[in-house]
């Protein structure tokens, strides 16, 4: 059995939230409902799995079938995982679907609370989920649509167990797929349990949690925060099973969505608390607050709160903002730094106006300063979180117990100094959102990891300037890092009497020289004058531009030895993801490949080490899903898995293939001639198809509008023309045939004959026009058989077409799989690291465009032209007589 | 030969024919080669053409009856119609007579606009002989030949402009009234916060030249009144260069004792604080009082700042860029009165701010008479169509005649 791809399953889900989606609902609604039933179908599968276990190895030791089943299958105490009662079982759901008498509402109500009851830890988890619930009058959700999600997750394929998925965290990866789907559509909403994953991988990378410690969330939301710093253990190769994973959230129904979202990812340990973190925060110990490690938020913005009732209010130490004004930001800064160990690390989301706004908030700024806990402040694009489009910034902190500057918990270089990076310009635009890409999320991190200074890009910038009278504890990003670009130049000498000049060529000699472009092949030197150039006998007019870099030797040489390093460079480090179903150690392979790459391709001065390590991030993001089939099931898992997921988008799901099947690098690279051979096919198709049209519109009569134009069909026409013809004939025509068969027996006599002769020669005309009919329809009929051919041709080459693939690849000895696999990897970095290139010579082309357009005609020139059309415009009025 | 004979009037119908163009996804284009034209111009590039050209495509729906001209071979999608000449009919000729037809009236859908083409075929036009219709196009041709060259001219103009203008803020005017040079003479610069700068000059927040700032001040709404006794300049009246549009501003009634202490002086330095933020204008009077909105901050200027040379930095590449970088906020963004106040800018001696002006002025007003006369081209245009391709005036008169 083929096993479950992350990519499937999201499908299997998104078809599941179109079921509610007909009977009117919106996400926030259908979302519980989607949540609730994964849930039942995932325990009850996992569930009898265990049942089975346990009954077979009681039958074994001698009991009887019988007794096993009453025994030990229903008894709690067997189960190490959720135990399920008879009436939350999958079977039972299903055997309940054509009962008429009980509405399959409640019959799903009663699976999720006898569930929840058998166990413990889903007190309350499940109680918000109503399959009865009733808005004026009518159940939300009908029976019909309650009947049809049943029916859709009893789908053969979508058995839940761990055994069934491509890798064993896929269940959570696609809870993580459906809380973003919900996410998204809610709007604002979305953002209140919701954090970008991107944003959330840059605040894990920049805390770099380890095993053994605690992570805690103040305002946890769905979870995601304490989900990818297990995860970032995980893909380290580290042992999470003593991580300490703490989150509370004041909002009931994402505390359950994040409670369903630990246990689906297998963490059935994290402890998630619900209630108002700045009022009661309920991580304690024998009283205390518990104090983490590591503590990473993205608390709400800009909200009010209250003091009354408040506890631990000595949490709040820097200073009280005021409780309305929505100026809540530093309080749970505060709260963050309070909980944080020393030594640990605070990481938090905020809106930009903790970084400047005066008042009280100036002054918890001042103290946070010159108690030197802020290590860093990163501005980051705008509209990066759902519902909020202002631009928020991470601060990055370490509580200091000494209270005074320097902190000496930072690490020593970073002490008395801020880190300012200023990212708020490189993001990739989403039609509703902003998103962060593996590369910009790489270069903001790796940019942390530094701390140093990056023109127009990152600062550190010490305590004293920053407290100074100049900036006033204001720390706006924009005040120390300047990253907008500068502004035009113009060269008036040049605009007046033409010429490029050197200043400005000089100033791209970094960027031609990265790609090997020659600067003598665009300009020449003018004699005598070192100020100003000229464009190029080899550039005549403005369109030999592009072709002129990209056919440029130098340029294509640096290409290759681009492609050189690449190659060295994957030789050395390829047999490291070779190793990695045996060494699991994700992270460290990715960073040896970052710094693989970067030292292997830096010394060619092609690309910056920020574009490098971007191309890497890209690629890795981009292909984790197969790295962790291929630590789990090897190569030959891997290729399983391409063809798992070609097959699925050749059957075509509901939801539309995910995926161009013909155009997956496996096929391409395994099925070329096979591919060759459809597409032979295909254009087959459509050249007859047209060719059927063209016929069909084809001797329209003149008189006819445009309408009936558009209906007009020849084919048709003729057809109906034949009719009409055979049924003012008929009678003639049944008498003719009759005299004729008389005629040919052999006993007809001249009688006969002549009577068919001349029942024929009264028909002629009718005849001959049936004969002339019969005949311009003749090449339609040819055609449509060929099409009918071509089409059944298109249709046995596309069904055998999966069977052809996974024999060819099964025909592969396991070396040939994992060389396959490997060569197929490089083939994408390559292509990465040719885009970015191509993005290189695109900025040459538009440089020397730009300077074309600038400067190849002069203001005399230009005035010139003007004067000679306007003397002969003047000639042109003359001759009118206007003048 | 009679006028009638030579100049018929004739259904559009009989001189060309609208064809549909053909889909093509904005994924499916290959990006470079032939022009793709939606139903108001290009929209791309592709590899193959649908239609040889010089041609003419017209919107269909969305841009209904938008006319663009193709010189060479294109595709037109399916949002737009190709026009296929009959028999003689010149193309240029009936480029200009589309582009001259008002199509847009014939607008027949609802929700999104569409053309039907034969509402347009009905439409009664004037067609002289082919030869004379191309005759008439290529009059009109010159006509855009010289709005071309015209805007050619304004557009170097305007660059040498900016060029000139940041080569005189970073140099200035020496004694002689030459732009100083920090290649031959390093000796006439010296270092300061905002990089080399002539050695004469100082580097003074603004403050120092202040003699006093205020924000525009606020009050109701319900005050606004048509009989108004007070303007209100807005930030949406001034422009990027901080051009100010007076007429257009709003009245208000309001208390004159009150509000007095706000109202604009003449030589007043206005910035915008939000909205455009940091755009400089200066106040040079207006027949009611003014007063300064509330995303405006009035500065009143010692002598030994010009306000016009403060905002010409303001407002230059140069010091905008400056500027910027004191705003604060997300979507809203905001500049603060005292950030501005302690904010640094070049000060040249007032005779050197006056040269400054001077030679920025003379290329304004060049510019000025250059952007009246490209105005009047167009009009000119607009004059002879209608001439032309109505028979008003005839052109090939004394040729045939």
């Amino acid at each position: 059995m083929s096993k479950l791809s992350l990519a499937k399953l999201e499908r299997h889900l998104y078809g599941a939230a179109d079921i509610l989606r007909r009977e009117g609902m919106d996400a926030a609604t259908y979302k519980d409902y989607i949540f609730g039933m994964l849930f039942l179908k995932r325990c009850s599968d996992v569930f009898e799995a265990a049942r089975d276990t346990i009954l077979n190895k009681k039958v074994e030791q001698g009991v009887a079938m019988e007794e096993a089943e009453a025994y030990y299958g229903e008894n709690p105490d067997y189960y190490d995982e959720f135990f399920v009662p008879e009436r939350a079982r999958w079977g039972y759901l299903q055997s309940k679907l054509s009962d008429a008498k009980t509405p399959f509402g409640s019959v799903l109500d009663t699976a999720l609370g006898a569930l929840s009851e058998a166990n413990e830890s889903l007190e309350h988890v499940l109680d918000h989920i109503s399959f009865m619930r009733v808005q004026s009058n009518k159940r939300v959700v009908s029976d019909d649509a309650c009947k049809d999600l049943v029916r859709h997750f009893s789908r053969d394929g979508y058995r839940m167990r761990n055994e069934d998925f491509q890798f064993s965290d896929l269940l959570g990866s696609a809870y993580e797929f459906l809380i973003n789907m919900f996410a998204e559509s809610a709007g604002k909403k979305g953002g209140d349990f919701y954090t970008p994953r991107d944003v959330i991988r840059l605040m894990v990378r920049i805390l770099k949690p380890q095993p053994g410690l605690s992570v805690y969330d103040p305002t946890c939301g769905s979870g995601g925060m304490l989900i990818i710093s297990r995860e970032y253990i995980e893909q380290s190769g580290g042992d999470t099973s003593d991580l300490r994973l703490c989150g509370q959230v004041n909002d009931a129904s994402a505390w359950a969505i994040c409670k369903l979202n630990m246990l689906l990812h297998g963490i059935p340990g994290a402890d998630i608390q619900l209630q108002d973190t700045l009022l009661h925060p309920l991580h304690r110990e024998s009283g205390e607050l518990e104090r983490f490690d590591r503590v990473i938020a993205n608390p709400p913005f800009s909200q009010n709160y209250t003091k009354s009732n408040m506890e631990y209010p000595e949490r709040f130490r820097w200073g009280w903002c005021p409780t309305t004004g929505k100026k809540g930001d530093l309080m749970f800064a505060q709260h963050m730094l309070a909980v944080c160990k020393p030594g640990g690390m605070v990481a938090t989301v905020m809106p930009h106006g903790v970084l400047f706004r005066g008042g009280e908030e100036k002054k918890i700024r001042a103290k946070f300063l010159d108690q030197d806990l802020i290590e860093a402040v990163i501005g980051l694009p705008q509209n990066l979180f759902y519902g909020a489009t202002i631009p928020a910034c991470i601060l990055i902190m370490r509580p200091n117990l000494t209270g005074h500057s320097p902190n000496p918990d930072k690490p020593e270089t970073r002490r008395g100094k801020v880190l300012f990076i200023n990212a708020d310009a490189e993001f990739h635009a989403g039609r509703a959102q902003n998103y962060l890409l593996p590369e910009h999320v790489e270069k903001i991190a790796s940019s942390f990891e530094r701390f140093e200074d990056i023109p127009n890009y990152a600062r550190c910038v010490s305590l004293e300037e920053i407290t100074g009278p100049a900036n006033d504890y204001n720390l706006n990003t924009r005040r120390y890092v300047d990253n907008s670009p500068p502004p035009e130049l113009h060269d008036v000498r040049a605009h007046l009497l033409g010429g490029v000049p050197v200043a400005e060529v000089e100033a791209h000699q970094l960027l031609f020289a990265s790609l090997g472009f020659e600067e003598s092949h665009a300009f020449t030197r003018r004699k005598d004058d070192h100020l100003y150039l000229d464009f190029a006998p080899g550039l005549p007019d403005r369109s030999a531009i592009r072709p002129l870099v990209e056919n440029d030797a130098g340029v294509q040489s640096r290409a290759q030895a681009l492609h050189d390093a690449l190659s060295g460079c994957w030789q050395e480090h390829s047999p490291r993801v070779a190793d990695l179903p045996e060494r699991r150690n994700l992270n460290a392979v990715r960073s040896e490949f970052l710094s693989g790459f970067v030292t292997a391709l830096l010394p060619l001065e092609s690309l910056d080490r920020f574009k490098l390590a971007g191309i890497v991030a890209t690629w890795w993001t981009e292909t984790l899903p197969d790295f962790k089939t291929l630590v789990e099931n090897g190569f030959a898992g891997v290729i399983d898995g391409w063809i798992d997921a070609i097959a699925d988008a050749v059957e075509d799901d509901e939801a539309g293939p995910a995926i161009d099947p013909f155009r997956h690098k496996l096929v391409r690279r395994t099925m070329d001639d096979y591919l060759e051979r459809i597409g032979t096919a295909k254009t087959d198709i459509a050249r007859l198809k047209s060719e059927k049209e063209a016929f069909e519109q084809s001797n329209a009569p003149e008189d006819l509008d445009e309408e009936e134009l558009a209906a007009w069909n020849y084919a048709k026409d003729i057809e109906r023309q034949m009719k009409e013809l055979k049924a003012e004939n008929k009678e003639a025509l049944k008498e003719l045939k009759k005299l004729e068969i008389a005629a040919a027996k052999i006993r007809a006599n001249d009688a006969d004959k002549r009577a068919a002769a001349a029942a024929r020669a009264a028909l002629k005309p009718v005849l001959e026009k049936i004969a002339e009919i019969e005949e311009a329809v003749e090449p339609y009929e040819k055609i449509k058989t060929n099409l009918t051919a071509a089409r059944s041709r298109y249709r046995s080459l596309t069904d055998f077409f999966v069977a052809e693939l996974k024999g060819r690849c099964g025909a592969l000895c396991d070396d040939e799989k994992r060389q396959l696999v490997l060569e197929l990897f490089a083939q994408d970095v390559r292509a990465g690291l040719d885009a970015a290139v191509t993005e290189k010579r695109q900025e040459v082309v538009k440089f020397l465009e730009g300077v074309w357009d600038k400067y190849k005609v002069n203001l005399a020139e230009l005035r010139s032209y003007r004067t000679d059309i306007e003397g002969k415009l003047g000639d042109l009025l003359m001759t009118l007589r206007y003048i | 030969m009679t006028t009638e004979q030579l100049f018929q009037k004739v259904s559009l119908g009989e001189l060309l024919e609208l064809e549909y163009g053909t889909s093509l996804p904005d994924k499916d284009r290959t990006g470079l080669g032939f022009p793709v034209f939606g139903s108001n111009g290009v929209v791309g590039h592709h590899s193959q053409f649908l239609v040889e050209g010089p041609g003419i495509v017209v919107g269909r729906k969305g841009s209904v009856g938008a006319v663009c001209w193709s010189a060479e071979r294109f595709w037109p999608i399916d949002t737009s119609y190709y026009v296929v000449p009959k028999g003689q009919t010149d193309m240029r000729w009936l480029y200009w007579l589309l582009y001259s037809t008002d199509l847009k009236r014939l607008d027949a859908a609802t929700g999104v606009p569409g053309l039907n083409r034969n509402d347009v075929y009905a439409l009664k036009v004037y067609s002289p002989k082919p030869e004379e219709q191309s005759f008439i196009a290529t009059k009109l041709d010159l006509i855009d030949e010289a709005i071309i060259r015209t805007e050619a001219v304004i557009t170097k103009f305007k660059k040498v402009r900016a060029g000139l203008i940041n080569d005189i803020l970073a140099h200035g005017l020496d004694a002689g009234g030459q732009l100083r040079d920090p290649v031959a003479h390093p000796e006439q610069f010296k270092d300061s916060p905002l990089g080399l700068i002539p050695k004469e000059w100082e580097c003074d927040p603004i403050e120092k030249h202040t003699i006093s700032s205020a924000y525009g001040p606020r009050f109701p709404g319900e005050c606004y009144s048509e009989r108004g006794n007070v303007a209100l300049m807005r930030t949406t009246d001034m422009d990027i260069e901080g051009n100010l549009s007076l007429e257009q501003m709003p009245l208000a009634e309001l208390p004159l004792d009150e509000f007095r202490a706000h109202f604009l002086e003449v030589g007043d330095f206005l910035i915008s604080r939000s909205g455009t933020c940091g755009i400089g204008a200066v106040f040079h009077g207006y027949r009611y009082p003014v007063l300064p909105g509330a995303f405006l901050i009035r500065f009143r200027l010692a002598s030994s700042l010009l306000p016009e040379f403060l905002r010409l930095y303001v407002n230059s590449a140069r010091g905008a860029r400056r500027i910027r970088d004191l705003a604060e906020g997300g979507v809203q963004k905001n500049i603060r009165g005292s950030a501005l106040l302690t904010h640094q800018i070049p000060v040249p001696s007032t005779d050197e701010q006056q040269a400054m002006l001077l030679t920025v002025d003379a290329l304004r007003e060049d510019l000025d008479k250059q952007e009246r006369e490209l105005l009047k081209l167009h009009k000119l245009k607009s004059g002879l169509m209608a001439d032309l391709l109505t028979g008003r005036v005839r052109v090939l008169e004394e040729v045939t005649l």
